[in-house]
């Protein structure tokens, strides 16, 4: 195009036109090189650069230039290099000497052979020459007759061959004159054929010829204006199309939509090459995002297509196949579109822009239908081995993709992450998939384990059958099992995935059953949305640790479902129950459903999970040892659980033995009462039951003898002392708390404990409310003295201490409460320990609570 | 003056379990505690809690000391309309209305703390009804504004009385089962009396209390409202949200109930108590606040946030994360539902209640005598407030 600015001469001028030679090198200058090229053979590019510059180089340390200068290189190596550096350069100079010695030499006797040669050969033509003179001028004149006759041919033949010429010259232009003639018919067929970019192309090439021209010719003229309202048309033809496609404005001229990338790249193309004319900035970038939309449109409409296309296949009842569930013609088209972008646009801002938003919207797409398909997945195992194929297929596009991609020039950095938002689908595909098996198991599980076990402890009641606590849990692993198989037998998933899956759902089951355990010995849900948990202690976080797997609507689902809701029932039922222990026994029950799971559980879910995934194989032990998938959580959960369910015991028996000692604090009968002995009756149960259960080797022991100078001092009735030393002196007095929430709670001791601590710290708060009269305070002290002997009867050194304190509280309590008048009297002591002995001494009287 | 940690103390020295806010008073944080000592005279304290903005300092003076010489004093309940009123129940079985002198509880009367101590010692009650209950009473719940003149009150026995003051005539009376523990009652607040919840036992019975008898009974619905062994000890109602009830028990929880659906509670607040729960207050202002204390001589603070009638809207991590997590307990606070203050006595915690006057002030009396008067930490303020 600036060619037509540059030169006159019409003709190169309209030669030029269709070769399109936009390089700045001189026409005779080509030519030149070409004749040279033929001669020497190639050479070297520089030949052209006019003004060569780099000739005058200096390289005074070049030993093959010019200007080298022997003292500074030699100085310099002295100067810059190590003495074996030195001594290797001598050398090689030695010997670089000897050789060029040599084949001076070498040259010097060449040249004088030659010379010899010679001058033998001049002698030898002297000799000839003067032989040969008659022919030679024979030679002479018969060359002037040929120079005279050539000058005639040319004299008769010159003119013609100019008139060979000039015609060619015209027929050329004719044929020039003919296309544009035909110019608008040709555009128009372009036009049609949807070729718009050959079409601006040709116009934009013969467009300057028209112009120079067109001023005298009138048909010329007439083209002319045919052309520019054929572009014109054909501008806005293009320009509604991508504002449709694009989505940017609806007109009344609503074009057929872009069957392919290369239809809106086509008229990007044009709209570029018309814009050029323009070269303005904006409306490229305008371009690119216009582009952009519109590729976009198109690949949704993919979407949609291939979303119907699966659907249909549905309601035909045709086989549907991996791959029709993987749009990979849109993968096809996203890449198509890229290509074509990069190849029409440099920025590659947009382009990014682009490829992640159809990437993410293919995701999207492709999870809706495998989610769909997923479904279906409960009644029909083809449908899990299709979606197992299916993520696969999609990994594998997804991969092709990414290496295309990086092929057309997207740095790694934008697609890498695609291949991995891929992988996470098909992760949390295969984890849904297995979640939902655990949410049914759930339901199975207290539908055919728990309700059945419920129904039999409602219906027998009272005793406890370890075997039955045994085949239940033994029923619960089988199911999980089950399950885990299930799972694993569906699917051709990459095991890493499947397992991580596995381990997370089991881990989770594992939670909600052990708070099911809880729950149906009495304790609370778990659930987040419906337990607020403050921390006792100050260190004391274990539980809450636990509490993170929670996923609310899973819990929700089950909490809502009929057959747990009827466990719960029956449950309450059974705590509620005023007659005997059934509240006991299940909690019992419980106990030990929790024990054989703390036990057994983690390790043998493990072994399912390791077993079914190396496919039914039984794997060495080692293995399954090393894998420490489900881990201590497990267990601790379930020890926890256990925990939990044993304060719900001791609270149990705790307030039974609370209510026998709260019985009419005020009444007196002289002698230990016997509800304090049925309260110790309650703890020897109490001791004989967990024993039982834990299989405590636990000793039964004797009564201690009871010593008569037990101290005076705690019974006196000024026991309440006043301001600032009553405060020191409970202020460093150890608080009891009595219910220990998070804290561990598995030995025999400790639940013992516990029961006492609610007992005695209940009649502490009976005595508190009551008001008393002094017969009433030594019927009291003679109780605590009586429950506060047997304390080592039932636990341990400190703990007896413990609940020892409480007891004198209780003492100090009842002092309180005197009744004015009778405050002043003082107790016989001696009065209390006979009394207390005595009844210890009755056999028949301690057998109650004396453990054997 | 707005920090959680300033705490105003004084010790009255007598055994106490009876407190109330001087309900009719909005203007000044003003309480009564009555003691029960069986050996020492027993005395109402008129107590004045004083927000000192100038020099930081939350004091909480005895403005007067009355002689009572009923015996100990079981239940303390102020009037809802006149300050000045009162009702007392004694170990002696006796129900007591009361008026306190107009000075005790009118401010600028007196120029300095010694003054008032002195001048107020010796001044007696006025005595209006005396009633010889069926039993010592645990519960009055003195009605609202609204239906002043109902008095409810319930006896360890289980005998539900309703009193008219104004007539001075029982209107209805009611047996119920009787416990070991202490029964507790409550109106209804959004049932414009005609609605009460009492505990007895491990049950919450609610009752209809309107005055046709189409329900003989009068209970409506009666729920296990623990299912942890062990009896409630305490309920409130929320003031805001109609069908909430907390209750209290011995096992140390505290529970929320939609009385709607009473097969399951709400939310169990777990962790707190070591030991019963003694007294369960709403804040009657913010229902995100509820208070709750107990014989383990614990008094929590605790932010129910999901289960009120305005729940926060600003997700706590995010302030966690704005305030740089400046104080080291912020994990144990996040979330819509915690605990956010913890108190400690040195013996049991038998009442504790919020100001009238004052939305952030609220008052925690042990069993020694020792009363403390706190507010709710500036940053919880601001959470509820903004």
């Amino acid at each position: 195009m600036n060619s037509s600015s540059s030169s006159s001469s019409s003709s190169s001028d309209e030669d030029d036109f269709l070769t399109h030679n936009n390089k700045g090198i001189p026409r005779e200058a080509l030519v030149r090189q070409k004749l040279l090229e033929n001669f020497y053979g190639k050479t070297p590019e520089r030949v052209w650069t006019e003004d060569d510059d780099d000739s005058d180089d200096e390289e005074p340390n070049d030993l093959d230039a010019a200007t080298f200068d022997a003292r500074q290189y030699t100085e310099q190596l002295i100067q810059t290099e190590p003495m074996q550096r030195l001594l290797e350069e001598e050398e090689q100079l030695a010997l670089q000497v000897r050789t060029l010695d040599s084949t001076m030499q070498t040259m010097v006797y060449e040249n004088y052979s030659r010379f010899i040669d010679a001058t033998d050969a001049i002698r030898s033509i002297g000799v000839h020459v003067t032989a040969n003179e008659p022919a030679l001028q024979q030679l002479s004149s018969s060359i002037h007759q040929l120079d005279a006759q050539s000058k005639a041919l040319e004299d008769t033949l010159g003119p013609l061959r100019d008139q060979v010429a000039e015609k060619i010259r015209v027929r050329r232009l004719l044929t020039r004159l003919d296309t544009l003639l035909k110019l608008p018919a040709t555009l128009q067929l372009y036009v049609e054929e949807g070729q718009y970019q050959t079409a601006t192309q040709s116009y934009a090439s013969a467009a300057p010829i028209l112009a120079k021209h067109s001023t005298g010719f009138e048909s010329l003229q007439k083209i002319e204006a045919e052309c520019q309202a054929i572009l014109q048309s054909l501008r806005r033809t293009v320009q509604n199309k991508l504002r449709q496609w694009s989505g940017q404005e609806l007109s009344d001229e609503v074009p057929s939509p872009p069957q392919s990338m290369m239809e809106i790249y086509e008229c990007i193309g044009t709209m570029q090459l018309l814009f050029l004319q323009d070269e303005s900035e904006e409306e490229t970038i305008d371009l690119e995002s216009t582009a952009c939309a519109a590729s976009l449109r198109l690949l949704d409409r993919i979407l949609d297509t291939h979303l119907i296309d699966v659907q249909e296949r549905k309601f035909a009842t045709t086989e549907l196949s991996a791959a029709s569930l993987i749009a990979t013609d849109y993968l096809n088209a996203l890449l198509e579109a890229s290509t074509l972008f990069t190849k029409q646009f440099t920025m590659k801002q947009h382009l990014v822009e682009f490829i992640s938003e159809a990437y993410s919207s293919f995701l999207v797409h492709t999870k809706g239908i495998l989610l769909e398909e997923q479904l279906n997945e409960a009644t029909d195992d083809e449908a899990t081995q299709l979606v197992a194929e299916a993520t696969t297929l999609l990994v594998q596009s997804v991969q092709d993709v990414t290496d295309a991609l990086q092929n057309i020039g997207i740095r790694s950095e934008w697609t890498a992450s695609f291949l991995g938002q891929a992988t996470q689908l098909t992760d949390s595909l295969t984890r849904r998939r297995v979640d939902q098996k655990f949410q049914a198991l759930q339901i199975s599980m207290v539908e055919d384990c728990w309700l059945p076990l419920g129904q039999r402890l409602a219906e027998e009641g009272a005793s406890l059958a370890p075997p039955l606590v045994e085949s239940t849990v033994a029923d619960c692993l089988q199911l999980v099992d089950d399950t885990i198989r299930t799972c694993c037998n569906g699917g051709s998933e990459s095991p890493p995935d499947l397992k991580k899956a596995l381990i997370y759902s089991v881990r989770k089951f594992c939670y909600w059953w052990a708070n099911a355990l809880e729950q149906m010995a009495g304790g609370e849900s778990t659930r987040v949305d419906r337990l607020v948990e403050a921390p006792l202690g100050t260190d004391d976080k274990s539980v809450n640790a636990f509490l993170i797997l929670v996923d609310e609507d899973d819990d929700h689902r089950i909490d809502n479902h009929a057959s747990w809701q009827k466990l719960c029932d029956m449950m309450q039922a059974l705590t509620s129950r005023e007659d005997g222990d059934s509240a006991i026994q299940l909690v019992l029950t419980v106990a030990m459903i929790c024990l054989h799971a703390e036990s057994s559980v983690a390790n043998s879910l493990e072994e399912s999970i390791v077993t079914h995934l190396s496919g039914g194989k039984k794997p060495n032990k080692s293995r399954i040892m090393t894998g420490d998938m489900l881990g201590q959580d497990v267990q601790e959960r379930f020890q926890l659980a256990r925990s939990t369910v044993f304060v719900l015991y001791a609270s149990r028996r705790g307030s039974e033995m609370a209510q026998l000692l709260c019985q009419d604090v005020t009444q007196t009968i002289g002698r230990p009462k016997e509800s304090t002995r049925q309260a110790l009756a309650v703890a020897k149960q109490a001791c004989q039951e967990l024993n039982e259960m834990l299989q405590g080797s636990y000793k039964g022991r004797d009564i201690p003898e009871l010593e008569s100078t037990s101290s005076r001092s705690s019974i006196s009735p000024l026991a309440r002392k006043k301001g600032l030393r009553l405060d020191i002196e409970r202020m460093f007095q150890e608080k009891v708390a009595v219910f220990p929430h998070t804290s561990t709670l598995l030995d025999v001791n400790d639940i013992l404990f516990l029961v006492f601590k609610i007992a005695i710290r209940a009649w502490l708060e009976q005595i508190r409310r009551s008001i008393v009269l002094a017969e009433a305070r030594s019927q009291v002290a003679m109780d605590a003295m009586l429950l506060k002997h047997l304390l080592p009867l039932y636990l341990n050194e400190a703990q007896a201490t413990a609940v020892g304190n409480m007891i004198e509280d209780c003492k100090l309590a009842v002092g309180d409460r005197m009744d004015g008048a009778s405050a002043a009297e003082s107790d016989n002591e001696d009065i209390i320990i006979d009394a207390v002995r005595s009844c210890l001494n009755d056999r028949e009287w301690t057998s109650v609570f004396v453990l054997k | 003056m707005f920090a959680g940690d300033d705490t105003a103390e004084v010790s009255l020295d007598l055994p106490c379990r009876a407190v109330c806010a001087v309900r009719a008073n909005r203007n000044e944080t003003q309480f009564l505690v009555g003691s029960c000592s069986t050996s020492e005279t027993n005395r109402i304290h008129v107590l004045h809690y004083n927000n000192n903005n100038n020099n930081n300092n939350d004091e909480v003076n005895v403005r007067a000391q009355l002689v009572q010489e009923q015996g100990p004093m079981e239940v303390i309940c102020s009037s809802p309309k006149d300050p000045t009123l009162l009702c007392t129940a004694h170990s002696s079985s006796q129900l007591l209305l009361q008026q306190l002198p107009d000075e005790a509880v009118v401010t600028t009367t007196y120029s300095s703390d010694d003054d008032r101590m002195d001048a107020t010692s010796s001044t007696t009650m006025e005595q209006l009804i005396a009633l010889e209950t069926n039993g010592i009473v645990s519960d009055i719940s003195w009605g609202d504004e609204s239906s002043t003149g109902e008095l409810l009150f319930i006896t360890r026995s289980g005998h539900l009385t309703q009193f008219d003051i104004e007539t001075q005539q029982f209107i209805r009376t009611l047996s119920l089962e009787s416990s070991t523990t202490l029964p507790r009652l409550q109106w209804d607040p959004h049932a414009n009396g005609h609605a009460v919840a009492v505990t007895v036992g491990k049950r919450v019975h609610l009752l209809d209390w309107r005055t046709d008898t189409s329900i003989p009974t009068g209970t409506v619905d009666a729920f296990v409202a623990h299912r942890r062994p062990g009896h409630v000890t305490a309920l409130d109602y929320n003031p805001n949200k109609p069908y909430v009830l907390a209750t209290g028990g011995q096992d140390g929880l505290v529970q929320f109930w939609d009385l709607r659906l009473t097969n399951r509670p709400l939310l169990v607040a777990r962790g707190g108590h070591s030991h019963w729960i003694s007294s369960l207050q709403y804040n009657p202002f913010h229902d995100q606040l509820v208070l709750s204390s107990g014989t383990d001589s614990i008094a929590n603070l605790w932010r129910m946030s999901t289960i009120s009638s305005a729940p926060l809207l600003t997700n706590d991590a995010d302030v966690v994360n704005g305030e740089e997590e400046d104080d080291d307990n912020a994990s144990e606070t996040a979330g819509p539902n915690a605990r956010i203050a913890r108190h400690e006595h040195v013996d049991a915690i038998y009442g504790s209640c919020w100001s009238a006057a004052d939305a952030w002030v609220y008052l925690t009396l042990g069993y020694d005598g020792k009363v403390q008067c706190h507010s709710v930490p500036s940053k919880e303020k601001y959470k509820i407030l903004l």
